[in-house]
């Protein structure tokens, strides 16, 4: 019951059915009640036929004519049948088609009036009984008292409710069948802009779109705008936060470059200059640490597919540069069209510190590689970062991820690189593992992050000169 | 050796341009990009020093721009952005290396040691040849294992000599890589400059590893560099 479809079809699926066995009831009941009045008004005329071919002497004595007003009372076993009695006495006559059937009429009648009954006879067979009370003025002027009695076999109308039934249920069955199908195709086109906006939503988060861009029918129309603009303005506050950050960094750091400046002053005596030093450099380090950390994003939300080989071979240009004198030799193994999920400043940010750290401590190979990780589709990618250097002993594994801690502090600015690291793949809900390279030997750092899509954008695989 | 130090921050350009004075260097500064460019393209710099953030452009179009005239000189940025996309984007640009703000002033200067030497075609920050040896980063020149002792101009003389080894270098290039401006170069203190330089690296006169080509200019050599 969670889809709209299903909750609709299944209450229009109850109306229907309760359409149906009401309406079939009331029509079974009319055309009931319209047979038993044809049944009734049937026996009545025959009964008055009866009355009008029965002669009574003056005597009392009832005669019967050998030709019966109607001739089924004269066939046997015809189903239409006759009987005349006293109340509560014997038979007078009985009608030629009645030889050999019993019939149980019902024995009262009220005097004057009638009665109508459904019975069954000797032979089992259903009957439709009318009984007339009638009292009969002879000529003498004696008042006779009769009963004329009439049945009607319930076989023609049972068989005749049958059929109708019969044609009511196939009719309403397929009607029913009809209409659910056409509710289904209606419910179909009209729910169609709701599942248009539930696949580009899905778009949007496996970051194919940045906007909900169809055109939707006006009720939708407003939500998807409403969206759009929550998604813009997130988009734009991130930036705006961002830059904020940049132009705070910028306003920070240049002044504890200049102070660090100070320090080159001849005047200054030595084990001052030694001292403020220190402090900038703990300055220099919360203000990196801070603001790098800040920066990176974690937007997922109508964030967009970054290609990771692409993002790779930067890093590794950049690095090739950097390191150059080292001679290092950095490779990048990541498999066409991976694509991450997530900022571009976010990976690269990754890539380069981990790259970094690595390089730093390298003996001469560097390799960055990439996989997707379990399922296909979304699912998400391992990014590792491995060296021939000395590795990374495990009890500073643990450490080294967190917080500006330095593994060394011989190397310069390494325990802030790989913290914003573990900030960023936390974001990310990722995990970060540090163990020996079983190729080259030495470190190999591995986070796991969000794959993107399809990778098949082809935005996102434009590369950068 | 000739630096350009682009930097908007008065009090910082100043710092760093003095320092690289006391270390020999021929400074040239500036705090707007469009001199910037114009000094790039006109000056024979050797290493330079870019801010990115300037006020009237990014550094990183200033060094595009040299870039797109050919002009090849190492450029080391300067940035407050410790962000990796910031340093890929500046590398992408032209850039050779990078400095995150703030930074220490030995770690400048070895940095842009490390830039001049590798433009140079030198992979070590150790030059020799002969017996001749030369530590840019301890900026020290030994001689068969004896120390010479030497001032910060002979230095940049020897260095860049070294650098350009088996090269020969004209009188006019090293006054322009050694002296700021125009009015200072007098040919005749190049002349008392390598003089002395020679007497300090081969005081008995058996090496001989400064030639001089009469018209041309200078070569170091000892034959085997």
């Amino acid at each position: 019951m969670r889809s709209i479809n299903t909750r609709m079809l299944v209450a229009a699926s109850l109306v229907l059915v309760l359409f149906f066995t009401l309406s079939g009831g009331v029509l079974d009941y009319v055309f009931r009640r319209t047979a038993e009045d044809t049944l009734t008004h049937n026996l009545q005329l025959t009964a008055y036929g009866l009355m009008s071919a029965a002669n009574v002497d003056p005597v009392g004595d009832l005669r019967m004519p050998s030709t019966l007003p109607n001739p089924r009372l004269s066939r046997r076993a015809s189903g239409l049948y006759g009987q005349i009695r006293f109340p509560g006495g014997p038979v007078l006559w009985r009608s030629p088609s009645a030889k050999g059937i019993r019939i149980p009429y019902p024995k009262h009648v009220p005097s004057g009036g009638e009665r109508t009954a459904r019975v069954e006879d000797s032979r089992g067979k259903r009957l439709y009984t009318l009984s007339y009370s009638v009292v009969w003025q002879t000529r003498s002027g004696d008042q006779i008292p009769f009963i004329f009695d009439v049945a009607e076999s319930l076989e023609p109308y049972d068989r005749q409710l049958a059929q109708f039934r019969t044609n009511l249920f196939t009719g309403f069955a397929v009607l029913t069948a009809l209409l659910l199908a056409i509710q289904a195709i209606v419910l179909r086109l009209g729910l169609r802009p709701l599942r248009r906006i539930e696949s580009d939503l899905a778009a949007m988060e496996a970051g194919r779109h940045t906007e909900l861009t169809g055109r939707y029918p006006r009720e939708l129309a407003r939500l998807a705008d409403n969206l759009n603009a929550l998604v813009r303005s997130q988009h734009a506050h991130l930036e705006r936060y961002r830059h904020s950050l940049e132009d705070l960094a910028h306003s920070l750091k240049t002044p504890l470059a200049v102070m660090a400046s100070y320090c080159n002053e001849e005047a200054m005596p030595p084990e001052l200059r030694s001292k403020l030093r220190e402090q900038i450099s703990r300055l220099q380090q919360i203000v990196d640490y801070q603001l790098q950390r800040a920066a990176a994003s974690g937007a997922r939300a109508g964030g967009k597919t970054v290609d990771v080989e692409a993002c790779a071979e930067r890093i590794r240009s950049t690095l090739g540069k950097v390191y150059r004198e080292r001679g290092l030799e950095i490779t990048v193994e990541v498999p066409k069209g991976l694509t991450f999920l997530g900022e571009e400043g976010d990976l690269l940010e990754v890539l380069g510190n981990l790259g970094d750290n690595a390089c730093k401590w390298a003996g001469s190979r560097v390799r960055i590689a990439a996989v997707r990780t379990g399922a296909t589709g979304g699912g998400r990618i391992r990014v590792s970062v491995e060296d021939d250097g000395p590795g990374i002993p495990a009890r500073h594994a643990d450490r080294l991820l967190r917080r500006g801690v330095r593994g060394d502090q011989s190397i310069q600015g390494q325990g802030i690189g790989l913290g914003v690291v573990g900030d960023i793949v936390v974001m990310y809900g990722g995990e970060v593992s540090v163990e020996r390279s079983p190729e080259l030997g030495g470190a190999r750092i591995s986070v796991t992050l969000p794959g993107g899509g399809l990778g098949q954008d082809a935005e996102s695989r434009k590369r950068p000169r | 050796m000739r630096l350009l130090i682009v930097e908007d921050e008065a009090r910082l350009r100043e710092s760093l341009a003095e320092q690289f004075r006391t270390a020999g260097f021929v400074v040239d500064s500036t705090g707007e990009a469009e001199e910037a460019i114009f000094l790039g393209e006109e000056y024979p710099v050797d290493v330079a020093v870019v801010d990115l953030g300037l006020p009237d452009a990014s550094g990183m179009d200033v060094i595009r721009t040299w870039r797109e005239q050919r002009r090849g000189f190492p450029v080391l940025i300067l940035t407050a952005r410790g962000r990796w996309q910031d340093k890929v984007a500046g590398l992408e640009a032209g850039a050779d290396d990078y400095l995150v703000k703030p930074f220490q002033p030995e770690e400048l200067a070895a940095r842009v040691n490390a830039l001049l030497r590798r433009a140079a075609g030198w992979a070590t920050p150790v030059l020799e040849c002969g017996d001749v040896r030369l530590d840019t980063a301890a900026q020290r020149v030994t001689v068969g294992g004896r120390n010479v002792n030497l001032t910060a101009y002979e230095y940049r003389i020897i260095e860049h000599l070294m650098l350009h080894a088996g090269q020969v270098v004209s009188k006019t290039e090293l006054s322009e890589h050694l002296y700021p401006d125009d009015d200072d170069r007098d040919s005749n203190v190049i002349e008392v400059l390598i003089g002395r330089v020679r007497r300090k690296l081969d005081p008995d006169g058996t090496r001989q590893p400064l030639e001089t080509l009469r018209g041309r200019g200078y070569r170091f050599s000892t034959g085997d560099c």
